[in-house]
C-alpha cells in the first residue's frame, strides 16, 4: 500500500518539506516544497537600480556576500563597464572567505549532527560520532567549526565593516579602502585558519591533500588519518553507503569560480556537462516553467522576459512557490561538487568517474574545497600586493535609463545568476534563480522531477517516522531555502489540497 | 583604521533560575527570514560574544534552533505549549507574513500559518525577542509593495501594533524587545538576553521602538555613537534600514558613495 508521508527538514537554511510516496519502504514519487516566501523581486521592482547593492545582500545571510556580486555584476553587464582589477580580487577574496566559513559550519553543525541519531547508536563508530559532532555546537567538531570560521569571517570585516550584509561593492569595483594592514589582517586569518584546518580537519599538510588525486589515494589517506574531521565524515559515510545514494541529474551545471580580475571568465572554469560533452555556460538557455508552481502556466520562459501573473486555478496540480528552472531544457544539478569536477579538479573527477554524483562526494566536497579555495586567497593577496598602487574602484560618470544584464558568480551551494531591466531609470525586472532554486525544483511542463526530487526515488526508507537516509541526501545538498523561496511575485493563495 | 565593533559585554551573568537549579531555555524560530541573525550569532570576527558564550557559559538549554538542532519542530513546539517544557526566552527571527489576503500562508509550519504558531509561542513565553529588523518591524519584505502582508512582531508600517498589537505583554510584563540591525550583530543579540536573564528587566530600559538602549547604528562605538558605515565602505545607507524599514525613497546614491570615497582618502 502506498503512504504519503511529509517530512519537515531542519539544518537546512530556511524551511523544507519533502512528501514522499513510500510503498514496500521504497520510495516511488517525491516533492519537494519550500515553505516560506517573501517577495524580493517585487520589493526591487520600481526602485533605483543602485538599490540593488542595498536590498540584494538580505536575501541571504549566509550567501549575502554571493549576491551581492551577483547583483553588482549584474548592474555592471547591465551599463557595460568593467571592473577594476584589485576590485575584482577584494570581491573574490571574500566571495572565498564566505565559501571557507560556510562549507566548516555546514559540515560539522548542519550535515554531521544526523550521524549522532539513535537509529546509529549499534554502529561502532557512533561515539566518535557524537564525541565529534553532537548537536547543538557541543560535539569537538561542531565547537571547533563554529570558533575557527568566526576568525575566517575576518576576511570579510576586513574590507566590509560587518557580515551580513554589507554594501562594499558597487559597480566599477570596492567603494572600500585596500590598505596593506587589511590584506595582513586577512593573511592571519587564512594562517590562523589553515592551521587549524591541517591538524584537525586533514590530519596532514594542505599540499599532501592537494596531492591526492585519485580516488584509491584518498582511501589511502582515509586508511591513515580515520579520526581527523575529514576522516570521520569519510569513514562513517560510506559506512552508511552514502556513496551508493542521491545521485540524481547527471546533466552538470557551473558558470565557474570566481571572476578573473580581467574579467575574461573566471578563476576556475565551469560549463554544461551534456552527456560526455562540456559545453560553455550560456545564460540564454535558462528557462522557468509554471507548469507545478503558482503562476499562470505560459510555458518555458527566459528570467528578462518573465510574466507576472497570478494564477489561483484551475488546479493543474501546482504544489510549490518555486518555478522550475532547466537548462537547455534538461533537468540540471549545481553545487561545489559540480563547480570542482567542471573545473577539472583530478581528486572530483576521480570519484565522478568511479562512483557517480553521489550524496557522499557531494559533501566530501566541503571538506576538500576549502583547502583549494584557501590557495586561490592567497594568490589572490599576493597579487593586490603587488599591484597595490592601482585603484579598486572604477568610478561610473553616468549610467543609461534603459539597460538590461546578467550577473552569475559561485555562491557557496554553487551558482548564483541575477538577471535585471532597467527602464526610465528604474528596475523594471528582476530575477535571482539561486542553486538551491536549480536542484529544489518542482516538476517541469513535461512533468519531469527536479534534481533532488529525482534523487530520492528508489530510497530505502526502513522507517518513515525516521526517513534518516533521506535527511542525508537533501542535507548533501547544503540546501539554502530563505534565498529560493523569495521568488514568488503574486499574491497568490496556497493550497494544501491532497493531489 | 576604526576600531572594531565595541563589545559591549563579556560578563558572565548568574541568573535566577540557575541559582535555583533550573537553567533558562531558550526556543528560536525562524520566519520570513534570511537567517542573518542566525548566521551572526554563530559568531563573526570583531564580535566578543557568540552563541556558544549563552550555551556554556550562561547555562542556556536551547529547546530548538533550525540549524542547530537534531530532531525537527513539532514535538518540541508540542511540549512548550502544553507547558511540559517552559519557555524563558522565545528568540524570533524574520518578518511575519499575514498574506496572501490574511491567511497568512506566505509562510507555513505543517500546514498552517507560521503566524499563528509565533502567536501562540509568544503566549507561552515569559520573554520574546524580536532579533533583526525584520521580526522588529517588517523588514525589507515590508517594504512597498509588501507582498506578503508582513508585519513585525509589534509593529507594522511604522507604527506598533504588528502581529501581537500595542497591548501585548509577555508572562513576565515585558513588550516584545526589538533587537533591531540588519542584521543585528551577535554582541547585542547577547547583551539583550543577558539583559532578560539577570532578572527583572525594567520596560523603562526600551525605548518608544522597543529597541533596549544597547541598540546602536551599525559599526558604532561607544564613543562614536553615530553610524560607522561611511567611514568603513565609503558610502552610508540612507534611513539606516537597521531601524525602521521600509522606505520608499533610493537607499543609495553614487554622488553621495564618491564623495564619503574621496573624504576618506583625503584624512
Amino acid at each position: 500500500m502506498r503512504e504519503r508521508t511529509t517530512i519537515d527538514l531542519n539544518r537546512v537554511e530556511g524551511d523544507l518539506e519533502v512528501r514522499v510516496d513510500v510503498e514496500d519502504n521504497v520510495v516511488r514519487d517525491s516533492w519537494c516544497v519550500g515553505t516560506m516566501y517573501r517577495g524580493y523581486e517585487q520589493v526591487l521592482v520600481g526602485r533605483a537600480p543602485s538599490d540593488v547593492l542595498v536590498i540584494v545582500p538580505r536575501i541571504c545571510g549566509i550567501c549575502s556576500t554571493a549576491q551581492l556580486y551577483a547583483g553588482v555584476r549584474a548592474l555592471e553587464d547591465a551599463y557595460d563597464i568593467q571592473p577594476a582589477p584589485n576590485g575584482v580580487r577584494v570581491r573574490n577574496l571574500c566571495l572565498m572567505a564566505e565559501a571557507v566559513m560556510n562549507d566548516a559550519r555546514q559540515t560539522f553543525v548542519m550535515f554531521c549532527p544526523d550521524f549522532c541519531h539513535a537509529a546509529y547508536r549499534s554502529h561502532p563508530l557512533y561515539d566518535k560520532m557524537v564525541t565529534a559532532f553532537e548537536p547543538p555546537i557541543k560535539g569537538y567538531f561542531a565547537r571547533q567549526a563554529v570558533l575557527r570560521s568566526k576568525g575566517m569571517l575576518g576576511v570579510i570585516t576586513a574590507f566590509a565593516g560587518q557580515w551580513p550584509h554589507a554594501t562594499y561593492m558597487a559597480p566599477g569595483g570596492v567603494t572600500c579602502e585596500v590598505t596593506a594592514e587589511k590584506l595582513a589582517k586577512c593573511e592571519a586569518a587564512i594562517d590562523e585558519y589553515q592551521s587549524w584546518y591541517e591538524a584537525e580537519v586533514l590530519g596532514c599538510s594542505s599540499d599532501q591533500w592537494m596531492g591526492l588525486h585519485t580516488a584509491e589515494g584518498f582511501l589511502g589517506w582515509l586508511e591513515e588519518h580515520p579520526d581527523t574531521g575529514a576522516g570521520l565524515y569519510a569513514g562513517f559515510g560510506r559506512s552508511l553507503g552514502l556513496q551508493q545514494l542521491g545521485l540524481g541529474s547527471r546533466y552538470l551545471l557551473s558558470c565557474g569560480c570566481y571572476p578573473r580580475p580581467d574579467n575574461n571568465g573566471f578563476l576556475m572554469p565551469g560549463g554544461h556537462l551534456n552527456g560526455e560533452r562540456v559545453e560553455p555556460f550560456d545564460h540564454h538557455q535558462v528557462r522557468e516553467h509554471t507548469r507545478y508552481s503558482w503562476f499562470a502556466d505560459y510555458g518555458p520562459t527566459h528570467p528578462w522576459d518573465s510574466i507576472t501573473k497570478a494564477e489561483h486555478g484551475p488546479d493543474r496540480g501546482q504544489y510549490s512557490h518555486a518555478k522550475a528552472t532547466r537548462y537547455a531544457n534538461q533537468v540540471v544539478q549545481l553545487g561545489p561538487m559540480v563547480d570542482l569536477f567542471l573545473a577539472g579538479d583530478p581528486l572530483i573527477a576521480s570519484w565522478m568517474r568511479a562512483e557517480g554524483p553521489n550524496a557522499w562526494l557531494r559533501q566530501l566536497t566541503r571538506l576538500y574545497r576549502p583547502v583549494v579555495v584557501m590557495q586561490l586567497m592567497r594568490q589572490t593577496i599576493a597579487e593586490l600586493r603587488a599591484e597595490s598602487s592601482e585603484p579598486a574602484m572604477v568610478w561610473l560618470t553616468d549610467v543609461p535609463d534603459d539597460a538590461q544584464g546578467f550577473g552569475a558568480v559561485n555562491a557557496a551551494r554553487g551558482t548564483l545568476c541575477h538577471w535585471i531591466c532597467i527602464r526610465d531609470g528604474k528596475i523594471s525586472n528582476y530575477q535571482v534563480i539561486t542553486p538551491t532554486t536549480w536542484n529544489a525544483s518542482p516538476r517541469d511542463s513535461e512533468g519531469r522531477r527536479g534534481h533532488w526530487e529525482e534523487s530520492l526515488i528508489g530510497l530505502t526508507v526502513p522507517d518513515p517516522e525516521n526517513p534518516l537516509h533521506l535527511g542525508h541526501i537533501v542535507r548533501s545538498h547544503d540546501p539554502c531555502l530563505v534565498c529560493t523561496t523569495h521568488m514568488i511575485r503574486t499574491s497568490q493563495r496556497r493550497n494544501f489540497t491532497p493531489y | 583604521m576604526l576600531d572594531p565593533v565595541p563589545t559591549f559585554g563579556s560578563q558572565r551573568t548568574t541568573t535566577p533560575s540557575r541559582k535555583a537549579g533550573i537553567p533558562p531555555t531558550l526556543l528560536w524560530i525562524g520566519c520570513g527570514s534570511c537567517s542573518g541573525e542566525s548566521m551572526a550569532i554563530l559568531g563573526v570576527d570583531g564580535q566578543a560574544t557568540d552563541f556558544l558564550d549563552l550555551l556554556e557559559h550562561d547555562g542556556i538549554r536551547l529547546l530548538w534552533h533550525p540549524s542547530l538542532s537534531l530532531e525537527p519542530l513539532a514535538p518540541i513546539v508540542d511540549r512548550v505549549l502544553n507547558r511540559a517544557l517552559p519557555l524563558t526566552l522565545l528568540c524570533v527571527e524574520g518578518s511575519i507574513a499575514t498574506g496572501p489576503d490574511g491567511t497568512g500562508l506566505f509562510d507555513t509550519f505543517d500546514g498552517q500559518p507560521k503566524r499563528d504558531l509565533v502567536y501562540e509561542l509568544c503566549s507561552v513565553a515569559d520573554y520574546v525577542l524580536a532579533l533583526g529588523t525584520c521580526a522588529s518591524y517588517g523588514g525589507i519584505p515590508a517594504a512597498p509593495p509588501n507582498p506578503t502582508a508582513a508585519v513585525g512582531l509589534q509593529y507594522a508600517d511604522g507604527q506598533p501594533g504588528g502581529l501581537l498589537g500595542n497591548d501585548w505583554r509577555s508572562r513576565k510584563g515585558l513588550p516584545v524587545v526589538n533587537v533591531a540591525g540588519c542584521a543585528a550583530d551577535s554582541d547585542t543579540m547577547v547583551l539583550a538576553m543577558r539583559w532578560l536573564l539577570a532578572g527583572d528587566p525594567d520596560p523603562a530600559q526600551l525605548d518608544h521602538f522597543g529597541r533596549p538602549t544597547f541598540v546602536r547604528p551599525c559599526l558604532s562605538g561607544a564613543d562614536r555613537p553615530k553610524c560607522g558605515t561611511a567611514q568603513w565602505v565609503g558610502h552610508s545607507c540612507y534611513g539606516c534600514i537597521g531601524q525602521k524599514f521600509p522606505l520608499s525613497r533610493e537607499l543609495l546614491k553614487w554622488t553621495e558613495a564618491r564623495k564619503c570615497a574621496s573624504e576618506l582618502l583625503l584624512t
